[in-house]
Formats: C-alpha cells, sequence, structure tokens
C-alpha cells in the first residue's frame, strides 16, 4: 500500500495492535534457548558441539502453530516425532535484542525443538524495512542436546507446579505486572501519542474466583 | 499524566477551557470514555484531546440543538432586535409581543389608508374643458408645479398607485328629503346633510331608508351623468367630460410608490436587526449554566463520537497483517454504532424540544385546564354550594 497512506505512525499502531493480540489475549509463549557459540566448545573437524552453552531462556509471546506428532518407523524401532511452526512479532524480538537464527532452541509444552529454519513471513504493506513476524520452523530436539528444567506450562498430567498456567496476566505496555518484569513496549505509548493506561493489567487467575481456587476474570484492583 | 488544565490546547476551539465545571467534568470524561469502550481489557487509541474533542463538540452541538429549538419557538418575538454582536440573548427569556404580527398586517392597513409605512402624497391635475383622458405621469403635479412621479420619495422611478382621485358622486342622501332643496346641495358639499333643521325625521322601517337610498343611488348612475373615473395604463379617464373648468378647476390625486421594504418612508431600525434564525443573538451557552439534564446529555454523546472517532481510526485499515495472519478490526462496527448512538441521542433532544416549544407548552396548559375541569365535574359538591367550572 502506498507510502502515503501508510506512515511510521500507522506501523506502530498495526505493531501496537499485533503485540496487544499476543500479549493481552492470545497469551502463548515460548522459551527461547540462546546458544553461546563463543562459549561452546566447536569441534574443530566436524564444526559441531556434543555440549552447547545457552544464554539463559527468554520468555516470548508467540503463536504456535502445533502439529501432532508423527511416528516414524524404522529398522531400529518406532519413534514419536513432533514438529511446530512458531511465529514471532518482529518488533518484540528487536526490543528484546534478541535474534532468532538457526540452530537456536526452544521449548514449548514440555518439548525442546531445534530451529530449522527462522524466516520472516511478510512485509507489512509491501515496505520492506517493516516485517510482521519470524516464522520458526522446528523439530524435535534430540535428546541429550539440551537438558533443563521445562518452564510450565507443560502437560496437565505433570506433577510440576507449573504444568497448569493458572495465572495469566496482561502487559499492556506496562514494564512491569504482577508477574515481573515483561519488556513489553508499545510505540504509540513511548512516543506519547496515546496514554499508558491508568489501571492495572487484568488477569485470568484465582483471585477472579470466588473460591480463589478455580481461574477466572479479575479486572477490579483494590486489593492488587 | 496530563491533565486538561495543564495541557497546552487541550480542545481544537477553547471555548470552554477556562470553564471550572467544563474542566472538572473534561478529565473524568476520559476515564468515562475509555470505560464505556473497554481500555480496561483491551487499548482504546484515542488520545485524550481526541476524547476532549469529542467533549467540546458534544456541548456545542448540545447548544446548537437547544438554541435552534429555541430560536424556532420565540423567532417572531426576536425579529427585529439588534443583532449586537450575536451573542446576548442565548440565556434569556423573551417578553411576548405582537410584532410580527403588526408588521405583517401593515400593508393591509396602509391600502386601507390607516396606517403602514409609507407616505401618501396628493396631486393635481389641471382640467381641462371637453378633455377627458389626462397622463397622470405627465400631467399630475405638486402645488409647486413639479410632477408628482418625480418625487423623491419615488427613487428609484417606479409605478405609482392611485389611492385616491377626488372626483365623487353626489351623495345620494342629499336627494332623500327634497332633490330641489339648495340647502342640500351645501350640505352635500360640506358633509353634514342629515344634521340640518330642515332635516325632517320620519319614523319608519330602516329597510326602507335602504331602498330608498340604491333607488337614488341606481337613478343617478342611469339618468344621470354620474361621476367616475377609471385608470387605463398611465391614463387618467374621468367621467363626465368636464364642461365648465373655469377658476381652473383642478382634479386632486392620492397616489402611492412602489414600497421599497428596506427603506421605508418612516425611519425603522428594526429593518437592520434579527431578520432570520442565522443572526439572532445567540452566542454560546455555557457549561457552567446548564443543568444535569444537558450535562447528561453531553457525556452520552461525547461517548458516542468517541466511539465513532475509534471506529474511524480502527477501520483505516480493515484488517493489519500479523504473523501468519490477519488481524481483522473491528472500526466499521465502531462507526455506524457510534453514529447510531449519536443519531439517537439528537432525535431523542430535537423530539424532546419541540414538544417543549413554547407554542406546545401552551398547547399543554391549555390540555391540562381542560383535565382539570373534567375531573372536578365528577367531584360531589354540597347541594346550595355547587361552583360549576366552564
Amino acid at each position: 500500500m502506498a507510502r502515503l497512506f501508510i506512515t511510521p505512525r500507522e506501523i506502530d499502531f498495526i505493531s501496537d495492535l499485533t503485540k496487544e493480540i499476543n500479549k493481552d489475549v492470545i497469551g502463548q509463549k515460548i522459551f527461547y534457548y540462546k546458544i553461546r557459540a563463543d562459549l561452546t566448545d566447536i569441534h574443530e573437524v566436524y564444526e559441531e558441539a556434543m555440549t552447547k552453552v545457552f544464554d539463559p531462556p527468554v520468555e516470548i509471546e508467540a503463536r504456535v502453530d502445533w502439529d501432532p506428532s508423527d511416528v516414524r518407523t524404522n529398522k531400529f524401532g518406532s519413534e514419536t516425532f513432533k514438529t511446530i511452526q512458531a511465529y514471532i512479532h518482529y518488533r518484540d524480538l528487536l526490543d528484546r535484542n534478541l535474534e532468532a537464527k538457526e540452530g537456536d532452541y526452544l521449548s514449548y509444552g514440555n518439548v525442546f525443538f531445534e530451529i530449522t529454519s527462522a524466516i520472516f513471513t511478510s512485509l507489512i504493506f509491501g515496505q520492506v524495512e517493516y516485517k510482521t513476524g519470524i516464522k520458526l520452523a522446528c523439530k524435535q530436539a534430540r535428546k541429550g542436546q539440551i537438558d533443563f528444567k521445562f518452564h510450565g506450562p507443560t502437560d496437565e498430567s505433570d506433577t510440576t507446579s507449573d504444568a497448569i498456567q493458572k495465572t495469566f496476566v496482561q502487559q499492556r505496555g506496562k514494564s512491569v505486572n504482577r508477574e515481573g518484569e515483561t519488556a513489553d513496549k508499545r510505540a504509540l505509548i513511548e512516543q506519547g501519542k496515546i496514554d499508558l493506561t491508568e489501571e492495572k493489567p487484568v488477569e485470568v487467575s484465582a483471585r477472579g474466583d470466588e473460591s480463589n481456587v478455580g481461574s477466572s476474570f479479575y479486572g477490579d484492583d483494590y486489593d492488587n | 499524566m496530563s491533565s486538561f488544565s495543564n495541557t497546552f490546547r487541550p480542545t481544537p476551539f477553547g471555548f470552554f477551557d477556562e470553564d471550572q465545571t467544563y474542566i472538572r467534568e473534561a478529565d473524568a470524561m476520559v476515564t468515562f470514555v475509555k470505560r464505556k469502550l473497554g481500555d480496561d481489557i483491551l487499548s482504546v487509541e484515542l488520545t485524550k484531546k481526541q476524547i476532549w474533542a469529542c467533549f467540546e463538540e458534544s456541548f456545542l452541538e448540545y447548544g446548537r440543538i437547544v438554541l435552534e429549538a429555541h430560536g424556532k419557538s420565540q423567532l417572531t418575538n426576536l425579529l427585529g432586535i439588534p443583532t449586537g454582536s450575536l451573542k446576548g440573548a442565548e440565556e434569556l427569556h423573551p417578553r411576548q409581543n405582537l410584532e410580527f404580527a403588526l408588521r405583517a398586517a401593515e400593508p393591509y392597513a396602509g391600502e386601507a389608508g390607516v396606517g403602514g409605512s409609507y407616505k401618501v402624497i396628493s396631486g393635481s391635475i389641471d382640467l381641462e374643458k371637453g378633455r377627458q383622458d389626462y397622463d397622470i405621469y405627465e400631467e399630475l403635479k405638486h402645488s409647486d408645479g413639479s410632477l408628482l412621479v418625480s418625487s423623491s420619495l419615488n427613487s428609484p422611478r417606479t409605478k405609482m398607485k392611485i389611492m385616491e382621485v377626488m372626483h365623487f358622486s353626489p351623495q345620494a342622501a342629499y336627494r332623500f328629503f327634497d332633490t330641489t332643496s339648495a340647502i342640500n346641495y351645501l350640505n352635500n358639499e360640506f358633509s353634514f346633510e342629515s344634521f340640518t333643521p330642515e332635516t325632517v325625521f320620519y319614523v319608519l322601517p330602516v329597510f326602507e331608508d335602504i331602498l330608498r337610498a340604491g333607488q337614488m343611488d341606481i337613478s343617478n348612475r342611469v339618468r344621470r351623468s354620474n361621476t367616475s373615473w377609471q385608470l387605463v395604463g398611465g391614463n387618467l379617464r374621468i367621467f363626465p367630460i368636464p364642461t365648465d373648468v373655469s377658476n381652473g378647476k383642478k382634479l386632486y390625486v392620492k397616489v402611492m410608490f412602489n414600497p421599497d421594504p428596506l427603506n421605508p418612508h418612516v425611519e425603522d431600525g428594526t429593518i437592520y436587526g434579527v431578520s432570520n434564525l442565522s443572526n439572532v443573538p445567540f452566542g454560546q451557552l455555557r457549561y457552567s449554566k446548564i443543568n444535569e439534564i444537558g450535562k447528561q446529555w453531553c457525556r452520552q454523546y461525547a461517548a458516542a463520537l468517541s466511539k465513532e472517532l475509534l471506529g474511524l481510526i480502527r477501520s483505516k485499515f480493515s484488517s493489519v497483517p500479523i504473523p501468519d495472519g490477519d488481524l481483522t478490526l473491528n472500526g466499521s462496527d465502531l462507526v455506524s454504532q457510534g453514529r447510531e448512538d449519536q443519531n439517537n441521542l439528537r432525535d431523542k433532544m430535537v423530539e424532546l424540544l419541540d414538544t417543549l416549544s413554547y407554542g406546545n407548552l401552551l398547547k399543554a396548559e391549555a390540555e391540562s385546564a381542560e383535565a382539570i375541569k373534567t375531573v372536578l365535574r365528577s367531584v360531589p359538591i354540597p347541594l346550595g354550594k355547587a361552583i360549576v367550572m366552564g
């Protein structure tokens, strides 16, 4: 679309809408494990590392296209194999100063995945400098390549305390919400075009449930 | 967070930026509008200045509707008053008057010769023996000899309208009692017939007098050379043909010129006063001077305007690209809802004000009075103490 109509301000608007959908509505997230090539011992001949060194995981909101497991059978027997595609908002990565690359790892649920390709999904209204997001095609990582404790939510059959996400708190462009730092930045708010909401981010949690056991919408801030 | 009072030029026009009541409400309006549009949960992409602009527009719209209705109701009383600086009358309750009706009746009064704003002037034509036709544009003159049509009252020059020709038929009454009585001719000349000592009264039915007068009048017209005139173009034809014009006999005529509605012969400052709704001296209402009915209307209208504005922002794109998909925005829904809300509020306000026009209030009062009478009729009244209503 013509640059006459789509200016950086419109791009900011679109970016903020997308972030809102990802962070304040959908709430899917992955944990990104960036490989530290400089700290990893790489084999001189094969240029591979048996043991990899990672940065601490980064929690990133993403839209995840989850494929059912593929069962493969060969002469060694059968194995269950998973793949996912994760779509990450491009500006969200820029805000975190994180570059998504092939070879990095991520966890989604109780599975670690290796990123096999990281490609931009599309341009925003054809303007080459603005990308909507990055599509990460991921395959299940082989055991031993990455071995960390999973961050929830994982699966309701798990017994770990964070296996089920019982609390979802919006971010609304605030740097901190009830769960801690958010790394959320909204361009229009940062530029002073619109005001940061004066309300506290609402949440879906046990606080919204009368019995304080279940989970429901909670928007009152009198006892925050 | 910025507030209304510490924001530079918070509203587009700044009409009410000094009104303390307005200032207090303006900050609350931001919270009201944002909450109404769901900002507690999902972002409402409106700035405070946009909401304040909507608030300002809502009060301007309220003022327009109220003053329009007031003007409609009161225009007849306000026509002609000084326009001044086009403000000052918006919060006043004008006294009723009949100026509009009287002004409308004025031309009829003028035609009847009992009022009006235009002068009737008279002149004369020198009659000539045996000549029946006289050109009023060439021969009708003032006493100083100048043509009547060239009068300064007739600028620019227009056609003259004959109001009266002093060329009367003898009144039938002078023949009532004695057709040959010399005294009756004198009486007719000096218009005091029926009051002379020679008058004799008979006790007769009145129709007898009427019938006899009619008979004499027809006799004058048929048997005698009845006095009359007619105007054909610019020529005045008189009947009968003049025979005796000794001593310079003149025919006197009263005329009027084409009335210039903006320049009557009587000085009238109201011509430069209020002429229609556009220059009635209605300025802006003051927010601090309107009651809660009006304030609540403004709040709701500001919310509706904000809803439409948010819709316009969101409908700049029907959908926006997001990673692996498109996000459809609800802009068009918001626009149509916002406009519908505005229309409803406006329609209800116009409808309400229409029922409250001064004319309709009078009708309501009349209906109320009738209803009271109806109710009182059914109230038992002690014997002998009845006060009958209506």
